[in-house]
């Protein structure tokens, strides 16, 4: 039996953020010394945050370990954050990670950099338009908000029908025309309602443009595509163990190294690259 | 109103939320501690642990939400296989540091007694606990209890599982693949068998802290997944060693057509309802009393 220790280079400090109604849940992972840049991380939405909550420290630990100070959160709604998921939607979200954005910028002179994975990714994408960020590194994110939640609602399709709890309204069609007549619908324990349905389909994977020459990528994690790509193009391609660390892994402790190791290479050469750029 | 805190007892640094009580509720001498649901940060699944703290905060109880070593923002050291955790979590590996984050909160807040739970594998660490030390623990809520351990048996051959009493009891108990050819009629005298009779895989250990309580009448909360797998070994495991009579310490809430992490047909808000219900029947007929006015605590 082996047993991984997880513990932070640092002490790590948990606290609230004000951010519109709501207190915001955030933690900060300092690193060892001076730290060579600030990255704030945007993690996953509903159950998917839950499922990857280790990978995700493990992820903001292996950074600060690296010299880089991070700092994720709650959206509101979501965990630790207070808010009421049910009332909330994308521009709240996006809204909590502005204001986490912000504060992680105040009195920083180093280089920021926003990491985002799956909805997370999404949010970061909108967030580096207001070009506080100097790089970006998004995970998996998806083509837009509707796509992100069709998966998730046929995910608990295929849970109901295998637990045996489909119930009367028993397909994905019916739900969507309870969320389009105004009905919130309960998705993996979480309320969703029709105002978030509805924004959904307004809120696509806004990428910055070809004059932008700020740092930033997308990883595809499905193993799909070419391996060797340059940040010209903007993709990377890296290939996880499926089911993914956000969905059922029979993994506590997910098999991420080479995830890992190519996120903080691209956050180095982005500090790099500020630095040259002075 | 909710608050945060580290506890650093003995060699575990425990993060944790304090969901203070409503200040126009009274408040209960008893204190309610969850802890994580397998590996999951304290929050729980669709934030069960959360929406379950804010309720009882509001009903007056002081709440906490706790995360063992190496599980959400706690430091610690974790195996690398679901598997394994669960394994180890049966054997009573997080007992010393639920032990150690309750007696923490006891001194610091100066409450007196507390209530334990959590889902699936803090259900299994509750019960342990409260057998373990009854100074501490007023009552159990074991949210999907898993009385089994779940890891897989190695396939035995027919000559191997005629020679295996693990086989027979899995045949004679219905956990076998061939025990729908035990006769109907044998079922009924299951019972007279009593503990002699526990399925193979029963987990010994946590039906032994269970029978415990029960002796000491500790009260008992269990909700489980109406006509699931944990559910139905749990009726089996009571009717062998505690025996069918319904005991007023002793409470089974079955939740219809939810999962086991009650995220789907409604199930959380049935789980919630009867943990609240229960809780402060609880601290009624403990007689609670609110803590010294110093001792009401703010985040």
């Amino acid at each position: 039996m082996g047993l991984h220790r997880m513990a932070p280079p640092c002490p790590e400090q948990q606290g609230f953020l004000d951010s519109g109604a709501s207190r915001i849940y955030w933690v900060r992972h300092p690193s060892p010394g001076p730290p060579k840049a600030r990255v704030v991380l945007a993690g996953p939405f509903g159950l998917e945050r839950e499922t990857s909550y280790i990978t995700w420290v493990r992820w903001a630990r292996t950074l600060a370990s690296r010299g880089f100070e991070c700092i994720h959160f709650d959206f509101a709604g979501h965990g630790e954050s207070e808010g009421s998921f049910e009332d909330l939607s994308l521009s709240d979200w996006s809204s909590d990670l502005s204001t986490v954005v912000a504060r992680a910028a105040q009195g920083f002179d180093g280089p920021l950099l926003l990491c985002g994975l799956r909805f997370g990714a999404l949010l970061a994408a909108r967030e580096f338009r207001n070009r506080r960020a100097w790089a970006m590194l998004l995970w998996d994110p998806p083509a837009d908000a509707r796509a992100m939640l069709s998966e998730v609602l046929r995910r608990k399709l295929a849970s109901d029908v295998f637990e045996g709890t489909l119930g009367e309204r028993g397909s994905r069609e019916t739900y969507v025309l309870e969320l389009e007549a105004g009905r919130p619908v309960e998705v993996e324990g979480f309320r969703w309602s029709h105002r978030l349905w509805c924004d959904a389909a307004r809120w696509s994977l806004d990428l910055p443009g070809p004059s932008d020459d700020r740092f930033w990528v997308v990883v595809r994690l499905d193993g799909h595509g070419r391996r060797t790509c340059t940040e010209r193009d903007h993709t990377a391609v890296v290939s996880i163990a499926r089911p993914a660390f956000w969905g059922h892994d029979p993994l506590v402790l997910a098999q991420v190294s080479e995830l890992f190791d190519h996120g903080a290479a691209f956050l180095e050469r982005a500090v790099e690259a500020w630095r040259r750029r002075g | 109103m909710r608050g945060l805190f580290t506890l650093e007892t003995g060699s575990f640094r425990l993060v944790g939320t304090h969901h203070v009580p409503s200040w126009s509720a009274r408040t209960w001498g008893v204190g309610v501690v969850l802890f994580n649901a397998g590996h999951l940060p304290r929050d729980g699944h669709a934030m069960i642990n959360v929406r379950a703290a804010e309720r009882l905060a509001a009903s007056g109880f002081h709440a906490f939400r706790v995360d063992l070593p190496g599980l959400g923002d706690s430091p610690g050291e974790l195996p690398v296989h679901t598997e394994e955790l669960f394994r180890l979590v049966h054997q009573g590996w997080h007992l010393a540091p639920a032990q150690a984050a309750i007696r923490e909160l006891q001194r610091l807040h100066g409450i007196r007694s507390f209530v334990v739970g959590g889902l699936c594998g803090s259900a299994g660490t509750a019960l342990l606990l409260a057998a373990a030390d009854p100074t501490l623990v007023a009552g159990v809520v074991a949210m999907e209890l898993e009385l089994f351990h779940a890891f897989r048996d190695v396939p035995l051959s027919p000559r191997e599982a005629v020679f295996s009493r693990a086989a027979w009891l899995r045949l004679l108990t219905g956990h076998g693949r061939r025990s729908w050819r035990v006769p109907r009629a044998a079922e009924s005298l299951l019972p007279l068998f009593g503990s002699a009779l526990l399925p193979a895989h029963t987990d010994r250990k946590l039906v032994h802290a269970l029978v415990e309580l029960d002796r000491r009448r500790t009260p008992v909360l269990v909700v489980m997944a109406g006509g699931k797998r944990r559910e139905i070994f749990y009726d089996q495991v009571c009717r062998a060693v505690l025996g069918a009579t319904a005991r007023p310490w002793r409470a089974h809430v079955s939740v219809a057509g939810t999962n086991h992490i009650f995220t789907t047909g409604g199930g959380q808000r049935i789980a919630l309802d009867a943990i609240e219900r229960w809780a402060l029947r609880l601290a009624e007929e403990s007689h609670g009393t609110a803590p010294a006015a110093g001792h009401r605590s703010r985040p």
